[in-house]
């Protein structure tokens, strides 16, 4: 039906003031998010001033998942930032705070996460739910927190969300490694459809089995950091797998002699070498290292994919204020502290120990990234795998024993102190022994012996 | 639409579990760096800083002759190279990482390093300023050798070949000025 004369006319009216509202709404710079801007920071590579503990870790507010939280320690100030992969340009940030806010703080844009652009100050900052108009770009994105509401706590962010468009997608670029993921898929279900064997009637019921390695040898190697520039690196002590140098690879190490038992274990285990005093000493006798599941359910953990690389610690640490994870174990234990006050000196008759624990989840996508840290992650507070890394992995302890125990003045790590103690791990595993070891002894929590049997 | 044009740099690290890489699909990018460039890269970085930092601190206070002519020649040197490292990561799209800064590993010159150095007088200084300076020479000769071996891309082993032979020209020098 054709619109009267007089319809037309505020049919016109109405498209030029529509038109009209359209131009206005083009030309404003700082706007609320429009419907053409996405989220680009769920999933990308996360870092933070400080974390109250491992539980709440940054990436924890990257995740998508609003249960999850990044939580600092106290102190002022703290920050949260997040690399968007590549340039970017930022429109808003959606702040989802816990309890523990900030009341004071900034958004700031880097193209290089070291000169920072302030797009948006907040001095009476409530907390809660607050999404901030922002015009900039770069390729990191970080909030700068001041001032907290309580000095009691540090500040806590259920999400931190940047909108606007451009970044990288998370797990791309140099330095991650991709599973094929038709090969991924394909390898797990054959895992689950492995039938478990039935345990004992008085199997101890945790989830564990373990390798023994022996020190092989030490270089100024490091296949995952340096790879291809031997000497590269500060001096590493190297266990199991026999032929791990800076050029060693999957297959390398898989066609390479293990010290291990089972010998199965072809993968490669790798720890800064300990100098007491200037002198080199190695962990004695053969190292335990247990494979595990802290998981609240493990009936689902996965064996790492072949060439899985992983690290853990910070070889660039030089203080912490942590200074508990060397400890003393034997019949006395610790009698008193170190001439610098970070080792205990033990007992005569015990031993000096560090155990190094890896993380508990894996991304299923990546056998690296660019940290060698961000494809796995640490378990949450309930005890589950986050959304971001959802497939239980087994944990691995290196339980790395020290011939020390009076003397502990002047150890030293060829990375610098003992807050830059750091642990590698290269995974080079039998398939079909790993398989059989973790659907057997983690996915049904019993104990297993060193032949991965009951 | 979020854009879905991916950095196009592939990381060809050997290793032969690894996926085919990700084809490029940004166009601006035309460099592309495998694992072993973009680790040398990353690491001469720091190195080559914390050199210029050494050699700006002996040109200012070297008394053996000709030690702190060489050491201002060479800051100049390491200066350009620094620039050279920092163009071929931010032409392949990726952040200086900062992942060795403050690091002990052979050929650094640490701030502790630098301090005790700082703290040396007459031919003290010296000798333990180019005993550093050597040390960095020789790291870096090792390294560039690696890289030039194993590296995937014509632009890092180019720049690598270029600075092995300025740093082995330049330990001969400092010989000729400090004795070996």
């Amino acid at each position: 039906m054709h619109p009267t004369p007089r319809s037309r006319i505020r049919l016109l009216a109405l498209t030029a003031s529509a038109a009209a509202l359209l131009g206005t709404y083009l030309t404003v710079t700082t706007s609320s998010a429009s419907a053409a801007d996405a989220l680009i920071s769920q999933g990308q590579s996360t870092t933070a001033s400080s974390l109250q503990t491992p539980a709440y870790p940054a990436s924890s507010a990257t995740d998508g998942d609003a249960t999850t939280r990044w939580s600092s320690a106290a102190g002022d100030p703290q920050w949260i930032q997040v690399d968007l992969g590549a340039p970017a340009t930022v429109s808003s940030v959606a702040l989802n705070w816990e309890a523990a806010y900030a009341t004071a703080f900034t958004i700031q844009v880097s193209p290089d996460a070291a000169a920072w652009t302030t797009v948006s100050t907040v001095t009476n900052g409530t907390g809660g739910r607050q999404t901030l108009a922002v015009s900039g770009t770069g390729r990191y994105v970080r909030l700068n927190a001041t001032a907290r509401a309580s000095a009691a706590w540090g500040i806590s962010l259920f999400e931190f969300q940047v909108f606007g468009s451009g970044g990288a997608p998370p797990g791309t670029g140099p330095g991650w490694i991709s599973v094929d993921p038709a090969q991924q898929a394909a390898a797990v279900a054959a895992f689950y459809a492995r039938t478990p064997r039935t345990p004992p009637a008085n199997a101890v019921r945790v989830p564990e089995f373990h390798a023994s390695c022996f020190v092989s040898h030490h270089a100024n190697d490091d296949p995952i950091v340096f790879p291809n520039l031997p000497g590269a690196s500060h001096n590493h002590t190297f266990l199991g797998n026999t032929t791990t140098n800076a050029a060693s690879t999957f297959d390398s190490l898989k066609a390479g002699a293990t010290n291990c038992t089972p010998t199965g274990d072809h993968a490669s285990y790798w720890i800064p070498t300990l100098y007491h005093h200037g002198v080199a000493v190695d962990p004695q006798n053969d190292t335990t290292i247990y494979y595990g599941s802290r998981l609240v359910d493990t009936s689902k953990v996965i064996p790492f994919p072949p060439g899985l690389r992983m690290i853990v610690g910070d070889a660039k640490l030089q203080t912490s204020p942590d200074d508990s994870h060397f400890y003393c174990a034997g019949p006395i234990g610790e009698i008193g502290r170190s001439a610098d006050g970070k080792f205990p000196k033990c007992a005569a008759g015990d031993v000096l120990m560090r155990q190094l624990m890896f993380p508990d989840c894996w991304d299923g996508k990546h056998l690296d990234s660019p940290n060698h840290k961000d494809h796995m992650a640490w378990m949450d507070g309930t005890g589950k795998c986050p959304a971001s890394h959802p497939w239980g992995t087994p944990s691995i302890s290196m339980m790395l024993v020290y011939p020390l125990n009076t003397d502990t003045d002047g150890i030293t790590l060829a990375s610098g102190t003992y807050a830059s103690m750091h642990g590698d791990f290269f995974n080079a595993w039998d398939e079909n022994e790993l398989a059989r070891r973790v659907r057997d002894c983690i996915d049904q929590s019993v104990k297993c012996n060193a032949n991965g049997d009951f | 639409m979020r854009r879905l044009g991916c950095v196009a740099v592939l990381a060809v690290l050997a290793a032969a579990c690894a996926s085919p890489a990700r084809p490029a699909t940004r166009a601006a990018v035309t460099t592309s760096l495998g694992g072993t460039d973009v680790a040398w890269t990353q690491l001469m970085i720091p190195m080559t800083a914390q050199a210029v930092s050494l050699l700006g601190l002996t040109a200012a206070r070297a008394s053996s002759p000709g030690l702190p002519a060489l050491a201002t020649r060479l800051r100049s040197d390491y200066r350009a190279d620094l620039a050279r490292l920092r163009a071929v990561l931010s032409r392949a799209g990726i952040a200086e990482t900062h992942e060795h800064d403050g690091h002990d590993l052979p050929g650094m010159v640490t701030p502790a390093d630098l301090a005790a150095i700082g703290a040396g007088t007459g031919p003290g200084f010296d000798a333990l300023a180019a005993r550093h300076l050597r040390e960095e020479m020789e790291q870096s000769v090792r390294l560039a050798r690696s890289e030039q071996r194993s590296g995937h891309s014509p632009e890092c082993t180019a720049l690598a070949a270029s600075i092995e032979r300025a740093r082995g020209s330049a330990l001969a020098r400092l010989s000729a000025v400090i004795g070996p």
